[in-house]
């Protein structure tokens, strides 16, 4: 309103003004809605949250963080979840653009599995998974049916098994967004680098990916954020002696009967990616290109 | 550098339907070529064709003597300015026009000294640093000139390069990249369905239909002397009447024509009746008369249907000419009636095929 006050000529104010104003008036309950529902889910479980971590008789906070399973775990975490981010990144790029310039049975096949990973649940694809990395499971036994390998595979509950589970499960979330950039390319561009001389090289590296990569760093960005407090995947992959922060939260609510701990562990996960988001959004405008 | 360019018997099919059949063309090192015709006619891919964009089925295409159908688009040393532009969104303006340069793997000094050339030519000095979006459509389609000119290649393609522009700024840009093209002296081939850009810019139109060049030929020729009836009304407006070889016949003489004079709307003029003599002469009924500022434009329908029209020099009398009413018109320039000749009209045709 004050911009538009600023801007109009003197002799055109006053009737625009009290519409303009009748407009705003009239609109401004449908925030309530949206405000509502966040203070339901969102600011109420942070405030029983701080309520249930300050309830105990020492400082849960000073607790969680002088427990070095916990602090194991933000680091098994953090490392996880940035590995994760790299590799997703990676190949969702080049699953993106096999989709977009590749023949038609590969864009069909490469976007019918994008999207039948996207709608089966976790649970069953971390089951596949489990079923794919225990000692003796499916990959031991096609190995051994090449027979490259003899012995069990020790992939299972290990924390290098958390890792192809997890990109494969984070995989759409940093394609969709890198799709969405690259199909919206303009192919002129293309062209125009070719007939300018540029090789395969230049091309994508100085026309292509400057305009895919705000859209890299948004997949990249949503898929390290998730990662974090990813729980079933790392949690059934990883076993109990790799827990992810998620997983200790869990065994301090549950096993350990210290639902304050696990408050201020739960508050430290929330809090933490939230600075990394705002960083990331900082650094690189996540939010433009969401919003 | 400037190239002669010769196109001979080009044919290209996608997918089933053939959209060049047989085209051949010359242009002379330093002139500007313009393909005209309407959409669909096989333009765009004759120019694609130039580039290296589109591969052929059939035939060849010369650059200075030298066969480059399968030489890529990379190797051709062709500047295009594309019908988007196609500027880079994340370079500056610079970048934008030492991209050529850069793939060439040009020096630094050579690529700043080419970029401030390049900038001043299409007088856009001091914008070096600017990004392409902060630009107005007039001055992009500038950069993109800079850039497809940047490299020195020996031949320029302009993809209707007008056609992201208003009319204002088309008017002016024409004169512009005309005077682009003279300062440089560099082959160009342009494409575009305005007859009234084509006419402005070109040395020679040539005129497409349906995947074939139906007339390449000065401006002035083609409207002077068109090879067909399609030419005849694409290029302007046309009044087609049945002749013989002495000139145009009366309208009900249509039985002995041996073809068709073609009567420019200017060379129409309307008869008094005490000058009507043993002329030629069109009679018919005033449909609707409008004032266009520099002329008076008539519309007359004869008595079997067909509509003439008259363009009136801006200080006739008028008010005789209301709709309804009864006018003879007859030709104020006999000399400069064309007749196509049925056989004259296939011979053409051949020659362009």
């Amino acid at each position: 309103m004050a911009v538009n006050e600023a801007v109009a000529t003197p002799a055109a104010t006053r009737r625009p003004r009290r519409l303009a104003d009748g407009s705003v008036a009239e609109k401004r309950w449908l925030l309530w809605p949206p405000l509502i529902f966040f203070l339901l889910t969102v600011a109420g479980p942070v405030v029983a949250l701080i309520h249930q971590a300050t309830s105990g008789e020492e400082n849960a906070f000073v607790e969680a963080l002088s427990s070095e399973v916990f602090v194991a775990s933000v680091w098994r975490t953090l490392l996880l979840a940035a590995v994760v981010t790299a590799a997703t990144v990676l190949v969702g790029t080049a699953y993106a653009l096999a989709i977009a310039v590749g023949p038609v049975w590969v864009k069909a096949l490469l976007m019918g599995g994008l999207l039948i990973s996207l709608w089966t649940s976790v649970m069953v694809r971390t089951i596949g998974w489990m079923l794919l990395e225990l000692p003796s499971g499916a990959l031991f036994w096609m190995l051994e049916k090449l027979g490259l390998r003899s012995e069990p595979i020790e992939l299972y509950q290990t924390t290098l098994g958390m890792y192809p589970a997890m990109i494969a499960v984070m995989l759409p979330f940093a394609v969709l967004p890198i799709l969405a950039a690259v199909i919206s390319f303009d192919r002129e561009q293309l062209n125009a680098a070719t007939v300018f001389g540029a090789g395969p090289l230049l091309t994508f590296g100085a026309v292509v990916l400057p305009t895919i990569r705000q859209a890299m760093i948004s997949g990249g960005v949503l898929v390290f954020v998730m990662s974090l407090g990813f729980y079933v995947t790392p949690l059934l992959l990883g076993g109990p002696s790799n827990m992810t922060m998620s997983g200790i939260i869990n065994a301090q609510l549950n096993t350990a009967n210290r639902a304050d701990v696990g408050a201020a562990m739960s508050l430290l996960l929330v809090g933490g990616t939230v600075a990394i988001y705002l960083v990331a959004d900082r650094l690189f405008k996540v939010s433009e290109r969401w919003g | 550098m400037s190239i002669a360019l010769s196109i001979q018997d080009v044919h290209v099919t996608l997918g089933h339907f053939e959209v060049l059949k047989g085209v051949s063309l010359d242009a002379e090192p330093g002139t500007f070529v313009t393909l005209l015709g309407a959409s669909g006619s096989g333009k765009t891919t004759l120019l694609n064709v130039i580039a290296g964009l589109q591969q052929l089925d059939r035939g060849h295409v010369l650059f200075d003597g030298q066969n480059v159908e399968r030489r890529p688009p990379r190797k051709r040393k062709v500047g295009v300015v594309f019908q988007s532009y196609a500027l880079f969104p994340h370079m500056s303006v610079g970048d934008n026009v030492a991209f050529p340069l850069r793939a060439a793997r040009r020096p630094s000094v050579e690529r700043r000294k080419v970029v401030q050339e390049m900038l001043e030519l299409v007088d856009l000095a001091g914008m070096v640093n600017r990004a392409p979006a902060s630009l107005s459509g007039g001055q992009r389609q500038r950069v993109a000139l800079a850039r497809a000119l940047a490299s020195d290649p020996g031949i320029l393609l302009l993809d209707e390069p007008m056609a992201a522009l208003d009319k204002q700024l088309r008017e002016r840009m024409q004169v512009e990249i005309k005077r682009i093209q003279q300062q440089v002296g560099i082959t160009t081939v342009a494409v575009t369905h305005d007859q009234a850009e084509a006419m402005t810019m070109s040395d020679q139109v040539a005129i497409m239909h349906e995947g074939t060049l139906v007339q390449v030929d000065s401006p002035e020729n083609l409207y002077r002397r068109p090879v067909n009836e399609y030419v005849a009304s694409f290029l302007g407006e046309a009044n087609l009447f049945p002749a013989d070889r002495g000139g145009p016949l009366a309208l009900d003489a249509a039985g002995q024509a041996t073809g068709t004079a073609v009567i420019r709307p200017e060379d129409l003029v309307v008869l008094a009746p005490d000058q009507l003599g043993d002329h030629w002469r069109v009679p018919g009924v005033v449909r609707l008369l409008s004032f266009q500022g520099s002329r008076f434009r008539l519309e007359v329908v004869t008595a079997t249907g067909r509509s003439v029209v008259c363009s009136l020099p801006p200080h006739t009398d008028a008010s005789a000419l209301v709709p309804g009413s009864e006018v003879i018109l007859g030709c104020g320039a006999p000399d400069r009636v064309h007749v196509i000749h049925r056989s004259d009209a296939g011979d053409a045709l051949e020659v362009a095929a």
